[in-house]
């Protein structure tokens, strides 16, 4: 899989066998505050099959934004992204590895955007269905 | 005038509410763009009287195959 850009990047998910469950939350935090949302994964059935939680923080300074992004499941210890710096519009793909035994891993895609004033309205651009 | 309009509350927290809207229609969107969305914000700071700049945090999470060929951890 190979993505120059994010909306490659959803294509290349779409053409990949055996992905599934595609959750898009939206979170709005003030820069410098930690923010976290969790996430349930439910089957078909209506079954929780696994949770995921997500804690975001970001820093605005004279370079721009920098984010640090922790992602954990409840099959693995959970990964981050470290503090990187991200551009205006930019992504950053966090794939967290293989727990011992787990059939899927985790690939999230973080969209951080800064809004300036209330008319910089966010769009969200959804990944292929579950 | 209240302590909230010497500050200037008034107005922004007009703003934190349109940005709170902002969120609902992202998620709503996200949900009828196909997003099987089961959520719960459990830490996020924002008030309605924030001043900005604000951060908005879109994420997307896939369940991939062990096997696949993903790639690096990267920005885009």
């Amino acid at each position: 899989m190979s993505a120059a850009s994010v909306d490659e990047l959803f294509r290349s998910i779409n053409e990949c066998p055996g992905a599934r469950d595609v959750f898009c939350p939206a979170i709005v935090s003030a820069p410098g505050a930690p923010a976290a949302v969790e996430l349930n994964s439910v089957d078909k059935a209506g079954a929780s099959s696994g949770k995921f939680s997500i804690a975001a923080t970001g820093w605005l300074d004279d370079r721009g934004l920098t984010i640090e992004v922790l992602l954990r499941g409840d099959l693995g210890d959970g990964c981050a992204t470290g503090v990187r710096e991200v551009g205006d519009g930019m992504a950053l793909i966090l794939v967290c590895p293989t727990a011992e035994g787990s059939a899927t891993r985790a690939l999230l895609v973080v969209r951080p955007k800064v809004v300036r004033t209330p008319n910089d309205a966010p769009v969200q651009r959804a990944g292929r269905a579950g | 005038m209240t302590a909230r309009a010497r500050r200037g509350g008034g107005l922004s927290g007009t703003r934190g509410g349109i940005a709170v809207l902002a969120s609902l229609l992202l998620i709503a969107s996200g949900l009828a763009a196909g997003c099987r969305t089961h959520t719960r914000v459990i830490d996020s700071p924002f008030a309605a009287d924030d001043e900005y700049p604000q951060l908005f945090w879109m994420f997307t999470l896939i369940e991939v195959p062990a096997d696949a060929d993903l790639p690096p951890l990267g920005s885009l």
